[in-house]
């Protein structure tokens, strides 16, 4: 189910809310809250909720024997990695066996062995990517005590399958959301109502009138990369670049908004990422709550940068390789993973030197940074890649795309908001009259371009 | 408003590049808020309020405004073992399918198409009587029933005109499903007198069942009609309609790029008009499943045995796909040599003993001429037969039968007005 769709905000929404706010029991609210996530992950295949129960059950039982095994070292050394172990095993079937046979595939070809291992085909289950993460932060936030675990089976459910980000984040810890829970029975409906649908309001607007706009224009031209001229393809390009910031930015907005209107406070996911100074302040802004747990849960532990100054660029760049392939299972994933983490480390390394540049200079060139790495994010092969390159680096004859004047259009507005205009959580979201009915016009816009267009579902949740 | 967000600029050179994943300060507590009586917290849910009772209400009151085919009219509120709703008379501009489907400018044009139901439910046949058809056409869905003609231009009522007969038109929608108890609720109907039926098979339509069917329970029958009914009135929301015109006037490849064309592939007759073929039409015509028709035949051979129950002798017509009658010759392919289907298909029927008449054959011969002509026996842009196209077909399926034995009943035909007659 999608948040940019009828049934959801005709249907699911309303009867999700409404119930809600009719139950008074914390426990009532916890299984609705927890069915209905269900609903909302089975409305898109049922079968895979079994898969989300079972992470949970796994996740909750070991939270359980936390508790009951707190003084025993190595009870809880087995309580972290096996549950984990499960969680990773899980992710390592559905998303990737496919990729790595085909490695295997590759290598055997390469060493002249003509037997190939068949693809397993497997459908990958929609936010696994990021209901996994919640679990495996629960263990090991359990593990180190940085929450204690709950006994409540429902509270727990309710955490994992909430459907305001279950499947394309923002990745919520318990810990962000534990006191929420807990006071679930003492939310006041009204306390929010307004922040909650400003916030959903304009991350509808962000996706359905921004990103889908110019995926509308700019799909088509890619698929026939090899034939765009060079400021085709910088348009596309540019186009990809803020349509991915929209898409994603504007799903992470519906989701806080969602929250708000139950109650919880989702954290920020992204600040205005497009006026990044430098990698290191890129990383700060961009998809905040992927790279918070990865610099709580790899790159700390990897040693982060205590050590000798290539520890620390190596940190940086496994860090950012797992970080890459958590986005996909391709190389082109991989390799932007690399490059970004490549970025930080030569950054770090010359801070000193960028940081010495007009303020303006160094946004350009991390802007212009960023652009590169996303080109090789929307490559759906290496070839793709290279023609995309060749005409991004080079002068290149071809064929301009149709309806580049609405994509310049809409790259200005997009450019406008995102170099220039607050984000989501700078606004104060409390809007003079004239301003909310403005709002509600564009609104009244996203419905009819929701119920014309053929759903459009988010980047991230392939993801 | 400042936060810790807009503080945190990256210009203070303690920032560490190592620490690149910075933790992130939470944001301060925000005051909880109140709504006001203009607040987003009112106006949002308002207009959703508002947008659904347009979206819900309007699809029971009249349609006819929005000119839309009027198959999909006729379908909203179907009858318990009718296709249609019954008793509708309808008239709405062509509009050729493939052309609205892939969202491209119309270049041809014809007379608005009458489509009228009779009181059972099915397409009315002008020239049939409901209490006394001597023959049934089924099978064959929009080729059957009709779909861009006019109520005297559909394939039972020209065949009828052309054998003398009342023929009955017992086209069903695609989808609905195709079962004895049905047809015995309507031979009841037509007064026990039909002794001919002719089992249309159009390769263009979905693969049919495989294999000998078993009777549905009286649970899994209604189930199945609550399921044609809700169909019905789940695709006549009118908001949606107009914002799916509207949508697709912003995506006709003037302003914003037609994601739709991929659907299908225009061609071009030598005097220049555009013929449009289904893209999926020509990837079955390039993969036919082949292995597929045993098991069909055993489902149409199934229908011989059922209906020769009833004392009805039943024949069938195989009708090919604008693109295996044309495409060889527009897309360009003449040389390459394929097996159809549809001519497996023949044969597995005439070894059921099944009578069969492949229009392929008879169509093929002559689609040379029709090209150079340019009378084609489809629609240009629509992937349905024209009035020519069903013309032709059908003295052939006359011709045909009367080859296979078939004789007209001693009751002569009389044309009948549209009344509403009672079940």
């Amino acid at each position: 189910m999608l948040f940019n769709s009828a049934i959801f905000l005709l249907a699911f929404l309303p009867i999700t809310y409404f119930v809600f706010w009719f139950l008074r029991s914390k426990d009532a609210r916890y299984i609705w809250l927890a069915a209905t996530g269900y609903v909302f992950y089975g409305y898109w295949n049922p079968k895979f909720c079994l898969l989300m129960l079972f992470s949970t059950l796994v996740s909750y039982t070991a939270g359980l024997g936390f508790l009951k095994w707190s003084e025993s070292a190595r009870a809880r050394k087995y309580l972290l990695v096996v549950p984990i172990t499960v969680d990773l095993l899980l992710l390592g079937y559905f998303k990737y066996a496919d990729f790595g046979i085909s490695i295997v595939n590759s290598a055997m070809e390469a060493a002249g062995v003509p037997a190939a291992l068949p693809f397993l085909r497997i459908i990958l289950p929609v936010g696994i990517s990021f209901y996994t993460f919640h679990t495996i932060t629960y263990i090991v936030d359990s593990y180190r005590g940085a929450i204690k675990p709950t006994r409540n089976f429902f509270e727990f459910a309710c955490y994992v399958s909430l459907f305001s980000q279950l499947v394309a984040g923002p990745i919520v810890r318990f810990r962000e959301l534990q006191e929420d829970l807990e006071q679930i029975d003492h939310k006041d409906r009204r306390s929010y109502l307004d922040r909650g649908w400003s916030f959903f309001a304009v991350g509808l607007m962000q996706k359905v009138l921004i990103a889908d706009t110019i995926a509308l224009v700019i799909d088509p031209a890619l698929k026939q990369a090899d034939q765009l001229s060079s400021a085709a393809a910088w348009l596309c390009m540019l186009g990809y670049t803020y349509q991915l910031y929209f898409d994603f930015a504007g799903y992470s907005n519906m989701a806080v908004g969602l929250g708000f209107l139950f109650g919880m406070h989702i954290p920020i996911n992204f600040d205005s990422p497009y006026k990044a100074l430098n990698p290191s302040d890129f990383w700060r802004r961009w998809h905040i709550s992927l790279s918070r747990c990865l610099k709580d849960y790899l790159y700390v532990p990897l040693g982060g940068s205590r050590g000798p100054e290539w520890l620390t660029y190596r940190n940086l760049l496994l860090t950012m390789l797992i970080g890459g392939l958590w986005h996909g299972a391709a190389w082109t994933f991989v390799i932007w993973g690399a490059y970004h983490g490549a970025l930080l480390a030569v950054y770090r390394r010359f801070a000193s030197v960028w940081d010495g540049f007009p303020q303006w200079i160094q946004r350009a060139a991390m802007f212009l940074l960023v652009i590169f790495g996303w080109t090789l994010f929307r490559a759906e092969s290496w070839g793709h890649a290279e023609a995309l390159f060749a005409r991004l680096l080079l002068p290149h004859d071809g064929t301009m795309i149709v309806g580049a004047g609405v994509l310049s259009v809409m790259l200005l507005i997009a450019a406008s908001i995102a170099h220039f205009g607050p984000s989501s959580f700078e606004l104060k979201h409390k809007w003079t009259p004239a301003t909310a009915f403005a709002i509600t016009a564009l609104f009244i816009l996203c419905l009819i371009r929701i119920y014309g267009a053929t759903n459009s579902p988010f980047l991230y949740f392939q993801f | 408003m400042t936060t810790p967000a807009t503080q945190r600029s990256g210009s203070s050179p303690a920032a560490q590049p190592g620490a690149a994943l910075v933790e992130q300060t939470a944001p301060p507590p925000i005051a909880a808020d109140r709504p006001s009586r203009w607040s987003l917290g009112r106006l949002l849910p308002l207009t959703l309020v508002v947008w659904a009772v347009l979206d819900v209400l309007p699809r029971f009151g009249p349609l006819e405004w929005l000119e839309l085919d009027p198959v999909q009219i006729a379908q909203r509120a179907p009858e318990r073992y009718g296709p249609f709703k019954a008793n509708l008379r309808l008239q709405a501009p062509y509009a050729g399918t493939e052309g609205r489907l892939a969202n491209v400018r119309p270049e041809e044009f014809r007379e608005p198409v009458v489509f009228t139901t009779d009181s059972l439910g099915f397409r009315l046949s002008p020239f049939a009587a409901e209490e006394q058809a001597a023959a049934l056409v089924f099978g064959g869905f929009s080729f059957t029933f009709g779909s861009a003609l006019s109520d005297d231009e559909t394939f039972p009522s020209v065949l009828g005109s052309m054998l003398g007969v009342r023929t009955y038109n017992a086209g069903r929608f695609q989808g609905d499903p195709e079962t004895a108890e049905e047809m015995d609720w309507l031979l009841n109907r037509l007064g026990g007198t039909v002794r001919t039926a002719v089992y249309v098979y159009a390769d263009a339509a979905p693969t049919k069942p495989v294999g000998r069917p078993t009777a549905p329970t009286e649970a899994e029958s209604l189930y199945a009609y609550a399921k044609r009914y809700v169909r019905g009135w789940r695709m006549m929301s009118p908001i949606e309609i107009l914002s799916v015109r509207f949508h697709k006037a912003l995506t006709a490849g003037d302003l914003l790029p037609n994601e739709l064309d991929y659907k299908v592939v225009p061609t071009h007759l030598p005097n220049g008009d555009r013929v449009l073929l289904w893209r999926n039409e020509i990837e079955a015509w390039d993969a036919p499943d082949l292995a597929s028709a045993g098991g069909q035949a055993e489902f149409i051979a199934w229908w011989r045995d059922e209906l020769k129950r009833r004392n009805i002798e039943m024949s069938v017509l195989l009708l090919p796909s604008k693109t295996e009658v044309y495409g060889p010759m527009l897309l360009g392919r003449s040389s390459v040599v394929k097996e159809s289907f549809l001519n497996v298909f023949e044969t597995e029927l005439q070894r059921r003993e099944i009578p069969v008449l492949n229009a392929l054959t008879e169509l093929r011969a002559s689609a040379a001429r029709d090209i150079s002509q340019g009378t084609l026996s489809f629609y240009r842009e629509d992937s349905h037969w024209n009035p020519e196209g069903v013309s032709r077909l059908a003295s052939a399926v006359a011709a045909f039968l009367r080859e296979n034995g078939w004789q007209a009943p001693p009751s002569k035909i009389t044309s009948t007005s549209n009344r509403a007659n009672a079940r």
